[in-house]
């Protein structure tokens, strides 16, 4: 541990004496105790104000209550009493839904003392129906509308729905939906009273009465009122039971809960998930169709990590299984700090004072060529989401992720402002950079000891792709910088990414200076629609690579510059 | 305590009940199958039913999950569930829409479905439990904010009235429930209502929904008479029947603000991170106290709460619900037209209570076991609006220690995070070998405090029966009882068929008396709550019967 310390002690004082850097606490006061705002304007889709509508601004450190606002009658609000720090806001306003800010980042919005936003709101569609039954109208049924595309057609990622039961005549009405592709399907109630239900041994319906593979899409314009019948199937399913071993009591109530999710393996998709309530040691899931599934147990504790079992792959064919045990166990976490260099020569970084806390750090799951995974247990659950609990520095600069299932990650940091970029993550075991090949966590590995260095003097490069005479360029285009320079070849930190606006413009902000090859192409998606990144998928970086150094297009950037009007076309 | 489910959501996980587990468990292959199985008829509005799922819940309540043991009625209406282990079940038609035709008495609100318990013995099977079933009535409408625009997921509570016009469980309908919500449209549809009187109203109510307004925009109002705008219609429901149009215009209601402070130690001043800071609403005269709120302070000591209408509050820090140890001076304050800002709440250091538990007839790490998650808790006495005290899991070894005690007189209780275990009851307290009670004063610091709880491994089975040997068929009945000579006791229901069993206790006398809300066929009237003695011992059964007069037909 010792010899840890005085590893990173001494990186940290080989860039002390390059550049009279910040090194013990990141910009300036540790404790800014003002207290500021965030202001902006909540909006319809069509532009008018929406007064009344409620703003809540959340802080992303952990146990800091969120604020809210309303939005007066000219559809300004200003949330006040906020500390440096960095904050997700939304608004809502029954009966609409958000319209997703455009987001080429891979990581969610957050935004900071002192900005501006403008959210906007719309109305959604709706979608309604009657589901019949052999005895006649489905009665207190749930159904759920599940979006599968976006407002273009292209495929998304899975992600929840919303829910509404059936009324005594069989009808459901669910409203708010953004604009998209939806199936609809039939399950157990889900929301209010907790009571056993006809509906818990059925295999899911689709509409109009389909099994998964056939389920109809619904597409939905926003301002839609679309009906959607559906024919309930009221096949018996099966049911996976067994036990949860490792759950911890505690005082806090219903944290001895434990809650079980269920993925499709074919599909991806959550199938249920559940909570192994009252008895957090035994568990039931019922109504499941032939197929195979994964099983992950959680149990979330406050204030430490999550506990989680590894991934279990369980086959229904015609007939219940039982004798299942999920094991928890406690998960992994790395734990740094932020190291801030300001150059007095090339001052161009912003938000000094503030740096620290307003400084984004994440951890997302590295793949190589060779897969961590083995189909029949594999290490990753199929449901884990990319990117890790987010963190953010506090006033000395330190941060902790927790609850990382083992795996190899390479650890992200969101520059605070525009003159920063990340120059370096180091460990005591990679006092060079991690940047190179990531960090493992095996188990419940804790890692400590990252230092993750924030140098002053980032370029920026503004440009714009062109398509071909008389022709459009392609939804969904990327362009990406690979470093040119030797010394970084290996380096993760030295590749950037990201999307081009409708007419072809883009921006790169928080580049290290250097000399990069520049390519525009298609993005690529998994089979589930999530683009690829670059930092995180040795088989794209490797053919990006390829296509860059022939293609031969470069720029060089300088310290503090900014580069704007950068051409490159496509294809090319 | 009925087994029905109350209309919040949350107040179930709070509700305490016995819960005898019987779900699927992995390969236990040596226990032979259990044969145990319950029987009846269903029938709706009167005529048999086919198709209508029955489900044997295990346990005291229907607030479970999963029901695996269940069944469906044939063509003729009648159900068979079979393969049943011996405990206590409610069976159960699962009818969103229908209700039971048996209201026995004003203290019993109909959810949905028929409902009788059963305690079946080993391998027992019992036939004739047979439900009865009548569509639910309906009640639907729109409501609308100024300008005839939909008023969007505004909640509509019903108020069904009993014969003096009176609201009978107060306010109908879970703010967790999207039945009693309004859609998109301001539309909203409520179903499966028994019949009789309503009143309906949308909007906020300080009194059921709290002092922290939040985002209720709307004062509570109701539909109103149409011959008679000044005041509340009253809306007759028949059987099955529905009730449309019942409209509802909204009017905005006060302006809310925010309250902010911190909380600082009181000699110090050093702030204190991630407090609990507890709000109430003081009460102008005669008026009781809206339900308060508890929230955290963040790193800096710092909290701040909006959401509240213009009123008197009182607000305390207190180191029970998120640990610590410390308990603060209450502040009172006033919202009147603006943001209060900068209230300090001081706090001292609290005192601690630590000792241990054990149990009257088990081991301390037996009975930990049947007690997963035990807490030893404190509270101040006297009637602070801001009630203060302290908790602490029992550890596995049977000691525990509770912080952030105010000096003062307090009181001890036990309870569990986790529902379905039997209220916990105190046998006895001591302290350094000298008894003492479970309200005492605590000047200072306490440590070696005995709790010797009064649990056991006795078991009484009872029986209710008429005295002209005529089979009960439905009933809802209480046994009340309680350790001679102890200050508090339990209640257990009866079933449907008469049978009750009061499980845990320890050797000793124990009073019952049984308390018959109604029963099928009715019992003589004007009898007083018979009352029975009996003597329990460790690790056996004891039997008791209760026999009840019946009713002359002829009269009394």
């Amino acid at each position: 541990m010792l010899r840890a310390v005085m590893t990173s002690v001494c990186v940290v004082a080989a860039f002390l004496a390059a550049s009279n850097s910040f090194a013990q606490q990141p910009g300036g006061n540790p404790r800014t105790t003002e207290k500021s705002a965030i202001t902006g304007r909540v909006i319809s889709s069509t532009g008018e104000p929406l007064p009344g509508a409620s703003v809540t601004v959340a802080a992303y450190t952990p146990d800091t209550r969120s604020k809210e606002a309303t939005v007066d009658k000219d559809g300004d609000f200003k949330v006040d009493g906020l500390v440096p720090g960095l904050y997700s806001i939304y608004a809502s306003l029954p009966g609409y839904i958000a319209v997703a800010a455009p987001n080429r980042n891979d990581s969610p919005n957050y935004y900071r003392i002192g900005d501006s936003v403008t959210l906007t709101l719309s109305k959604g569609g709706v979608i309604t129906g009657r589901v019949t039954g052999p005895n006649g109208p489905v009665v207190g049924v749930s159904v759920l509308a599940s979006r599968v595309r976006d407002a273009d057609g292209k495929k998304i990622p899975p992600a929840g729905g919303r829910e509404r039961r059936t009324d005594d005549r069989g009808m459901f009405r669910i409203y708010g939906l953004s604009p998209g592709s939806y199936i609809l399907s039939t399950s157990r109630p889900r929301l209010g009273t907790i009571v056993p239900s006809a509906y818990d041994n059925d295999v899911t319906t689709y509409y109009p009465s389909a099994t998964r593979d056939t389920a109809a899409e619904i597409v939905l314009r926003e301002g839609d009122e679309i009906t959607a019948d559906i024919q309930y199937r009221g096949e018996t399913g099966h049911a996976i039971s067994g036990k949860i071993t490792g759950v911890i009591e505690t005082e806090r109530p219903f944290s001895s809960s434990t809650t079980i999710t269920l993925t499709d393996v074919q599909t991806h998709l959550p199938v249920t998930s559940g909570s192994s309530f009252p008895d957090p040691s035994v568990f039931a899931i019922y109504g499941l169709a032939d197929g195979e599934y994964e099983l992950v147990a959680r149990q979330y504790l406050a204030a430490r990590d999550e506990l989680r079992s590894p991934p279990q792959r369980v086959t229904v064919r015609g007939g219940d299984v039982t004798g299942i045990t999920l094991n928890l166990a406690p998960t992994g976490a790395i734990e740094g700090r932020l190291v801030f260099e300001s150059d007095p020569k090339d001052s161009c970084a912003k938000r000094k004072d503030t740096a620290a806390v307003e400084t984004l750090v994440f951890a997302r799951r590295y793949e190589t060529e060779k897969k961590a995974r083995d189909d029949k247990n594999p290490a990753v659950a199929i449901s884990a989401v990319n990117y890790s609990n987010l963190a953010v520095g506090d006033a000395r600069g330190s941060f902790t992720l927790r609850s990382l299932p083992p795996g190899p990650y390479i650890l992200e940091a969101r520059p605070p402002a525009s003159g920063w970029f990340l120059r370096s993550v180091t460990s005591p075991t990679k006092p060079n950079n991690t940047g190179r090949d990531g960090i493992s966590i095996k188990g419940n590995e804790h890692v400590k000891g990252l230092v993750v260095t924030l140098a002053e003097g980032a370029s920026v490069l503004r440009g714009r792709v062109s398509a071909g005479e008389g022709k459009s360029l392609p939804a969904g285009l990327r362009i990406y910088l690979t470093p040119a320079d030797r010394e970084n070849a290996g380096n993760l930190y030295r590749f950037y990414e990201t999307g081009a606006d409708g007419d072809g413009s883009f921006t790169f902000d928080n580049l290290a200076p250097g000399r990069y090859w520049v390519v525009a192409r298609r993005a690529e998606e998994n089979d589930l629609g999530t683009v690829k990144a670059i930092r995180l998928d040795e088989a794209l970086r490797s053919k990006v690579v390829r296509e860059a150094e022939a293609l031969k297009k470069a720029v060089t950037l300088k310290s503090c510059e900014q580069v704007a009007n950068f051409a490159i076309s496509f294809p090319r | 305590m009925t087994s029905q489910i109350k209309s919040r959501c949350r107040s179930s996980y709070l509700a305490i009940f016995l819960l005898v587990t019987s779900t699927i468990v992995a390969g236990q292959t040596t226990e032979p199958k259990p044969t145990g199985s319950i029987s009846g008829h269903v029938t709706v509005d009167g005529k048999p039913a086919g198709g209508i799922p029955v489900a044997a819940v295990a346990g005291q309540t229907i607030n479970v999950p999963f029901a695996p043991f269940r069944s469906v009625t044939d063509l003729e209406g009648n159900y068979r569930i079979t393969g049943l282990k011996a405990g206590e079940y409610q069976v159960w038609t699962m009818t969103p829409g229908m209700i039971t035709d048996f209201a026995p008495n004003p203290n019993y609100y109909n959810y949905s479905g028929a409902i009788k318990s059963i305690l079946l013995g080993a391998n027992e099977e019992v036939g004739n439990v047979d439900l009865k079933l009548i569509h639910g009535a309906v009640i639907t409408g729109r409501v609308t904010v100024a300008d005839s625009k939909p008023a969007v997921e505004e909640r509509v509570s019903l108020e069904l009235l009993d014969a003096n016009g009176n609201p009978r469980f107060g306010a109908l309908g879970s703010p967790y429930d999207n039945l009693y919500q309004t859609d998109d449209r301001g539309i909203y549809r409520i179903f499966g209502l028994p019949p009789g009187r309503y009143r309906v109203n949308v909007g906020y109510d300080p009194l059921r929904d709290g002092m922290f307004r939040g985002r209720a925009r709307y004062n509570k109002a109701y539909y109103l008479d149409p011959a008679d705008q000044s005041k509340p219609a009253v809306i007759e429901l028949s059987e099955g029947g529905e009730a449309k149009g019942i409209d509802i215009k909204l009017e905005p209601g006060p302006s809310v603000y925010s309250v902010s402070g911190r909380v600082i130690d009181k000699d110090t001043g050093v702030p204190i991170a991630k407090a609990g800071v507890r709000f109430g609403s003081v009460p102008k005269d005669k008026e009781p106290a809206a339900p308060g709120l508890i929230i955290r302070s963040d790193e800096s000591g710092e909290f701040s709460w909006g959401g509240l209408a213009p009123g008197h509050y009182v607000v305390v820090a207190s180191s029970e619900s998120y640990g610590g140890n410390y308990y603060g001076d209450p502040l009172n304050f006033e919202v009147v037209d603006k943001d209060v800002t900068g209230l300090e709440l001081k706090t001292t250091p609290g005192l601690s209570l630590s000792g241990s538990v054990s149990a009257t007839s088990l081991s301390t790490p037996e009975f930990l076991k049947r007690v997963p998650g035990l807490i030893v808790a404190a509270a101040s006495t006297g009637n602070d609006l801001t009630r203060a005290g302290g908790r602490a899991v029992v550890a596995p070894d049977g000691t525990f220690q509770i912080d952030g005690l105010r000096p003062g007189p307090i009181g001890l209780y036990l309870t569990t995070q986790r529902p379905g275990i039997t209220r916990i009851m105190i046998g006895m307290v001591e302290h350094d070998g000298i008894p003492m009670t479970d309200k005492f004063d605590l000047p200072q610091s306490m440590s070696g405090l005995h709790i010797v709880i009064d649990y056991g491994t006795g078991t009484i089975r009872g029986n209710v029966k008429l005295d002209n040997g005529t089979p009960i068929t439905e009933g809802v009945m209480f046994v009340r009882w309680k350790h001679e000579g102890a200050r508090d006791g339990n209640v257990v229901q009866v079933d449907s068929r008469g049978q009750f069993v009061i499980r845990n206790l320890a050797s000793g006398p124990f009073e019952l008396i049984l308390q018959i809300n109604s029963m099928n066929p009715p019992p003589a009237r004007g009898i007083p709550p018979p009352r029975q003695t009996v003597a329990v011992t460790d690790g056996t059964d004891t039997e008791v019967t209760f026999i009840v007069p019946t009713a002359n037909p002829g009269g009394p």
